[in-house]
């Protein structure tokens, strides 16, 4: 081939162009360190690299931040329960010596003292925080688990229990003892020994005291159906004597009495037997939740567990703004509401209607109605009370005194009956809202009725016998006369006669009459259903009630590692139970009575020491004073099983505290060895990062400087080549 | 016997080929370094002999030089013009794609995609699941998702520069291929009025005009011929004059002899956009008499087809479906013409890049405008999806001549051209349609969860609609997700391109919601609204979004793995552009080699011709002195 200088000049351009490439390419590699600068060089290694570099984001994540916090969220764990730990087992130590029969006042004041301080103590610890954020709340970290400052909120709750809440109370029946005064020993009534006595009830304890009195708590509850009960509750006083509200539940056997005070419900023998034979649900989390009792409080005083930790609740019922349900129940819920709805909805239309129909009845609240069913109960209360105290002064041998007690008592009766009545009379004119109550027929109305019913029926019964008598004339007429002479035909005919006029009269009153009933009978049926709806309304809500139920645990978790996650939290339910704080609350008030009982007695005998052995005074005295002696020793016996059983109590809060601090000490125990673990990922997934992109320095500089040897000997080449030519030689 | 002054008269021959030869060594000389120049010789023959009467026979009569020959074998300009015009191709694909490439490289400093992705989604999203309950992280998150934004509109941004770009360079070689021709056509004219009738050839001419072949072969692929021109009443006569022609784009005639036709570049009005995502102002060419010249020709080659390859690339992917109604609108109502769609990428809204601002469709044989479109999805009784488009035709007289008529139902209707090379259109869909999907499932999960507040999440992707407002994206309006079940209860569903689907959301107007900004509690993190404030439930679906190829679904990867789908693309391209580009230059170079080996003009080869020539001409001019002194000698000396 012809070679031209300009062929070789290019060529040499173009070689040693060649070799600058290769050199920028290499000395690029140096200077940046990295395998390739721009992804066309080597798509496999760059679109790898993203993958790699993206590992090496997400590893460097767990291992030097995720992992450090989870830590410190477990140290800050543990730490708050070593502290419980610590006085669980203080409170059992207190326990013990309050067990002890032998204390002396002051012992008993430094066990009181003691137990509230501990008690304080149990729930700071539970505010523990992490950098701000309470760690013992689930979900809530921003609010503290008790109340810091005592409130005014009302919130509806919801307390899932199971049968093992249920638990018998002992009560010490003291009367007016503790009322007793050196001043007032004359007029003190139930200050005797037969007044005194122990009484024993079964007993829901609700999860706080001091609830709100003005709503009755609701227990509800699934029976054999599988179909919602609900249950409602009579609220009493702790105050109310004569009788206590304990002393009720153990005589009415169907008691359902709601304390606010003592946020108790107490419960008579049948109630606590049907609360019983209540089916344990394996599909609720610790098989807890079959029971449920919806009750308010609306104070709270600072320490308070605040009960969205723990329950399903409601803050601000009445309104639906501010709704906290915590529901891992939603899409059944749903179904049952929509459902409800529905039905609402046909019950509803069925209620209009028939109101529609009977313009003219009058219709009342239900609440109204629940009011004046109790009254009238009540009032049958007094009016059988009135006729066994009428018997006895009517009987022989009532003394003047009695007679006079009796008179007295009956003329409050007759005043309290005036204020019933009067009562149940507003409640009927009462313009009942149909927005906010559901209505109800007047029952005096269904009772007119009723009695329109009966006296018709009555004569329509009259009428038919009278048919059926002139019917047996009639068949017994007829078979005499083939028998009959002359005359007797004659006069049974006549008589014939009459009975068929007669029996055709009797039919056509008897379809007049029937024709006036039917309406009212239906009227009756109407309105009976319409009021039945109202039942079916209240049942249905019960079922949607009874679905709205307390969340699964609040788990917080962290991602430590690919697809691994740790849980840091521990949750309230676990280590921090009401039941701490009831059970200090149950034992300070027995102690508290002991002591108060105690101070009593020693005022008597000092009362009963100053006055003459023998006078009338000195008999009150010491029958007041062997009371006194009566309730102390009842009441210390209560109080040192109330101790006894509270070692075992504790001890058992004790273990689950135990157990939360092993749960929480094996999650440091994983974490650790994820920690490794995730430190041998990171270095291995850099290594693999840094040999796909990172250059290897060593081999790029003998490159380099190979290139740099290749390029100087192209530029040597090129100059001497370019440099001659023939002319030179010519 | 000859003259005896024969011999003078030889040597005086010799004298002038020796000159001719020296003249044109230096005129190859001293264009040793001219761009295109052919070396030129000067090829001798020995004169025709004159029969004398002697005994030798005939004596030679010196020697002549008949032209200056132009060296050049015209088979490498042909193979040279091909290979030049496929370099040129791969030249501007080359360039272009590198620059798409570094604005898509990610390479853990230069923050790309991924960097960005695993930030907002592994680094914030990790923390925020830590402290679900923390403003401040939120706001972190937030700021994460903002640089995601941001990163789509700044990528949106400079790929439509660079479309506009090229648009212009589209414009600038258009011209030069203009200006290119009027040079071809007046050298034509010069070249055949030197050659005309005399055997002469006009070589530095021709050498020009081979250049400029060169120039534009380049731009364009170029198919050129050269004819003599016949005289048809004396066919055998050689006229001298040839006809040149040179057609490009696949045949279209450009140079024809002294004739030649321009091009035009006519930008295109907004209603005449193609994609969704094109610049506005799009250059089409024209000739000068107004017919169109097809840049779209797929046997068109050189910096042309690699610029609109570049330019409206769609990876083969236009808007194309059977015509299955029309309908004539009374009463002021427009035409509406509706078009049934397989192909895949039409099946998706989320992957539509029809623009939203009217067009031209196709339909048959004759083109439309249309104004406005909208998208039905419905069901036939076997349960088989069908996806329609209907465009309303505008009623502008001046775009639209004739109005619609029924005879096109079962015609194909297609907008744009099918482009089978991944340009900028194709980059601007693909994030486009990752923008839109991403965005959708996110802002579905929050609507479907509660923020701080314990209020119904609220979107946190949008996109700006411009003067500071933003849309509000409902949810749903995709189609792939719409059932048959969900067709029986609710019929048909109509999408139109002016309601606010996610179709209106694209990587250049990607943005985080304002109120989510301001307020960073209203990112929703749980779905339950009573849950306390370190529920993180939610939180835990939005990173799967990104990670779980089940829930969200991009080209077969995950959300997160969009880059590697796109750099693999990138990638891929960029070298093949550059190794086509490498491997064709190589080509071309040899080729210009072999051409240089026949028609370069080399230094030594020169320097030896002057030496011969110079020779030749000293003896030419030693012999005339010796036939001086041979007539002194009879003339002077003998016999006198």
């Amino acid at each position: 081939m012809r070679i031209t200088n300009k062929i070789m000049q290019r060529n040499n351009l173009n070689n040693i162009n060649t070799n600058k490439v290769y050199q920028d390419k290499l000395s690029t590699q140096m200077s940046s360190q990295k395998k390739i600068s721009r992804a066309s060089d080597d798509p496999v290694v760059a679109i790898r690299a993203l993958r790699l570099r993206s590992n090496v984001t997400e590893v460097t994540q767990y291992y030097s931040k995720n992992i450090p916090d989870a830590k410190s969220w477990l140290e800050v764990t543990e730490g708050a329960l070593k502290n419980q730990s610590q006085v669980m087992t203080d409170m059992i130590s207190q326990c013990t010596k309050g067990a002890n029969g032998d204390l002396t006042p002051e012992d008993r004041g430094i066990i009181l003292d003691q137990l509230q301080a501990l008690s304080k103590e149990v729930y700071s610890t539970a505010n523990a925080d992490y950098a701000g954020r309470y760690v013992f709340t689930g979900y809530r970290t921003d609010t503290p688990l008790s109340f810091i400052q005592g409130q005014e909120k009302t919130y509806e709750i919801k307390e899932q229990i199971d049968r093992n809440a249920l638990s018998g109370v002992t009560k010490v029946e003291s009367g007016n003892m503790l009322e007793w005064t050196a001043a007032n020993s004359d007029t003190i009534s139930k200050t005797d020994e037969q007044s005194i006595e122990s009484v024993d009830v079964y007993r829901i304890q609700l999860a706080y005291k001091d609830c709100s009195s003005e709503y009755a708590p609701r227990i509800l509850y699934k029976d054999e159906n599988g179909d919602a009960v609900g249950l409602d509750c009579i609220t009493m006083h702790s105050y109310e004597k004569d009788p206590s509200p304990y002393k009720e539940a153990s005589l009415d056997d169907d008691a359902r009495i709601y304390v606010p005070e003592t946020g108790e419900i107490l419960l008579g023998k049948n109630a606590y037997q049907q609360l019983m034979a209540v089916k344990d649900d394996i599909s609720t989390s610790k098989n807890e939740g079959e029971i449920q009792v919806v009750y308010r409080k609306d104070t709270w005083d600072a320490g308070d567990l605040r009960p969205e930790h723990y329950f399903c609740c409601k803050s601000d019922p009445d309104t639906e703004d501010e709704i906290e349900y915590n529901n891992s129940f939603a899409s059944q819920r749903d179904a049952v509401y929509e459902q409800y709805q529905k039905d609402e909805e046909e019950l509803l239309e069925h209620a209009n209607a028939i109101q529609e129909a009977y313009p003219t009845v009058n219709y009342i609240s239900a609440t109204d109605y629940e009011l004046i069913t109790k009254d009238r109960k009540k009032l049958a209360d007094l009016d059988e009370e009135e006729s066994a105290l009428t018997a006895e002064r009517d009987a022989t041998g009532t003394t003047d005194k009695r007679i006079a007690k009796i008179d007295e008592r009956l003329a409050e009766i007759a005043k309290e009956r005036d204020a019933l009545n009067a009562e149940i009379n507003e409640c009927y004119d009462n313009e009942p809202d149909p927005d906010i109550d559901q209505l109800m027929a007047d029952d005096r109305h269904m009772a007119d009725l009723d009695s329109q019913i009966q006296t018709m029926q009555g004569q329509i019964n009259t009428l038919r016998a009278e048919k059926s008598s002139l019917q047996a004339e009639q068949s017994a007429l007829n078979a005499e006369y083939e028998t009959a002479d002359a005359t007797r035909k004659a006069q049974i005919t006549a008589r014939l006669g009459q009975i068929n006029s007669r029996i055709s009269s009797i039919d056509g009153e008897v379809s007049s009459l029937n024709a006036q009933l039917t309406p009212i009978v239906k009227e009756r049926d109407d309105l009976q259903s319409f009021n039945d709806d109202w039942k079916k309304i209240q049942h249905l809500e019960d079922e949607l009630t009874f679905m709205e139920r307390e969340d699964e645990a609040q788990i917080i978790e962290y991602d430590v590692g690919f697809n691994q996650t740790i849980r840091v939290n521990s949750t309230a339910g676990e280590c921090f139970q009401h039941g701490i704080g009831r059970t200090v609350d149950d034992l300070v008030v027995a102690l508290q009575e002991v002591s108060d009982l105690e101070e009593i007695k020693t005022k008597i005998k000092s009362a009963m020491d100053a006055e003459m052995e023998g006078s009338t005074k000195y008999k009150t005295l010491k029958g007041q004073y062997q009371a006194a002696d009566k309730a102390l020793s009842l009441a210390k016996d209560k109080t040192q099983k109330m101790f006894e059983s509270g070692i075992t109590t504790f001890q058992k809060y004790l273990n689950d505290v135990s157990l939360s601090i092993t749960n929480c000490g094996n999650r440091s125990k994983k974490l650790e060895l994820i920690e490794n673990r995730m430190q041998d990922q990171k270095t291995t997934f850099e290594t693999l990062r840094s040999e796909n992109e990172d250059a290897d320095i060593a081999e790029t500089a003998i490159q380099l400087t190979s290139a740099q040897l290749t390029y100087e000997a192209a530029l040597m080449a090129t100059g001497k080549v370019s440099q001659n030519s023939l002319l030179q030689y010519i | 016997m000859p003259s005896q002054f024969f011999g003078l008269n030889i040597a005086y021959k010799g004298l002038l080929a020796s000159n001719a030869a020296l003249t044109t060594t230096a005129n190859n000389i001293s264009n040793v370094q001219t761009e295109g120049y052919s070396r030129q010789e000067t090829p001798q023959q020995a004169s025709m002999p004159i029969r004398v009467f002697q005994t030798y026979g005939c004596a030679g009569a010196g020697v002549e030089v008949f032209s200056a020959e132009r060296i050049r074998d015209e088979f490498y300009d042909g193979k040279y013009w091909r290979s030049n015009t496929t370099t040129g191709e791969y030249d501007m694909k080359n360039y272009y794609m590198e620059q798409v490439e570094t604005y898509f490289d990610d390479d853990g400093m230069n923050a790309g995609f991924k960097t960005i992705f695993d930030q907002f989604n592994i680094t914030g999203l990790e923390e925020l699941l830590k402290n679900p309950g923390s403003d401040k992280i939120k706001s972190q998150y937030v700021g994460s998702a903002g640089n995601l934004t941001e990163y789509f509109n700044g990528l949106a941004g400079n790929l439509e520069n660079l479309q506009r770009d090229i648009n212009l360079e589209v414009k600038s070689k258009v011209d030069e291929i203009t200006s290119l021709a009027g040079e071809i056509a007046t050298l034509n004219t010069q070249i055949n009025i030197i050659e005309v009738g005399k055997d002469v050839t006009a070589n530095e001419l021709r050498d020009r005009r081979a250049l400029l072949i060169d120039q534009l072969s380049a731009i364009v692929d170029v198919s050129v011929t050269e004819n003599k021109v016949i005289d048809p009443h004396y066919p055998d006569r050689d006229t001298g004059s040839t006809r040149y022609i040179v057609r490009i784009a696949g045949g279209q005639m450009l140079v024809d002899g002294s004739d030649y036709r321009r091009l035009e570049c006519k930008a295109r009005e907004d209603f005449e956009k193609v994609n969704q995502s094109d610049v506005d102002g799009l250059y089409d060419v024209y000739w000068n008499d107004g017919s169109e010249f097809n840049i779209y020709n797929a046997s068109m080659g050189g910096q042309l087809r690699g610029l609109v390859d570049m330019r409206d690339g769609n990876n083969g992917e236009e808007f194309y479906g059977m015509i299955t109604a029309t309908s004539v609108g009374e009463g002021g109502a427009k035409d509406t013409v509706t078009v049934e769609v397989g192909e895949h990428y039409l099946k998706d809204l989320n992957k539509c890049n029809l623009s939203d601002q009217g067009g031209k469709i196709l339909l048959g044989n004759q083109e439309f405008y249309y104004d406005d479109w909208s998208c039905t999805i419905s069901y036939d009784d076997n349960g088989e999806a069908k996806y329609s488009y209907t465009f309303e035709l505008s009623q502008d007289t001046a775009l639209n001549e004739r109005r619609i008529t029924n005879d096109r139902v079962g015609m194909k209707a297609s907008v744009g051209h099918n482009l089978d090379y991944q340009g900028i259109p194709y980059y601007m869909s693909q994030m486009n349609e990752w923008v839109r999907t991403y965005s959708e499932k996110y802002n579905t999960i929050l609507h479907s969860g509660y923020d701080s507040y314990g209020k119904q999440g609220i979107n946190l992707f949008t996109a700006d609609i411009g003067n500071g407002e933003q849309y509000a994206f409902p949810d749903g309006g995709r189609f792939d997700t719409f059932s048959y079940e969900e067709f029986q209860k609710n019929g048909a569903i109509t999408v139109k391109s002016t309601d606010d689907s996610y179709y209106r959301m694209t990587a250049r107007n990607y943005g985080v919601q304002k109120a989510v900004q301001a307020d960073p509690s209203l990112l929703a993190n749980k779905y339950s609204q009573g849950d306390g404030v370190e529920q993180s439930d939610l939180l835990r679906d939005l990173q799967s979004l990104g990670t779980d190829r089940k829930k969200m679904s991009f080209r077969g990867s995950n959300a997160g793995e969009f880059l590697q789908c796109m750099l693999s693309d990138v990638a891929l391209n960029a070298s093949g552009a550059k190794q086509f580009y490498e491997c064709n230059a190589e080509i071309r170079d040899t080729i210009d080699v072999q051409r240089m080996a026949i028609s370069g003009v080399d230094e030594d080869e020169e320097a030896m011709n002057l030496v011969k020539y110079q020779n030749a001409y000293n003896l030419s001019a030693k012999m005339i002195q010796v036939f001086q002194e041979i007539y002194d000698r009879l003339i002077r000396e003998t016999g006198v």
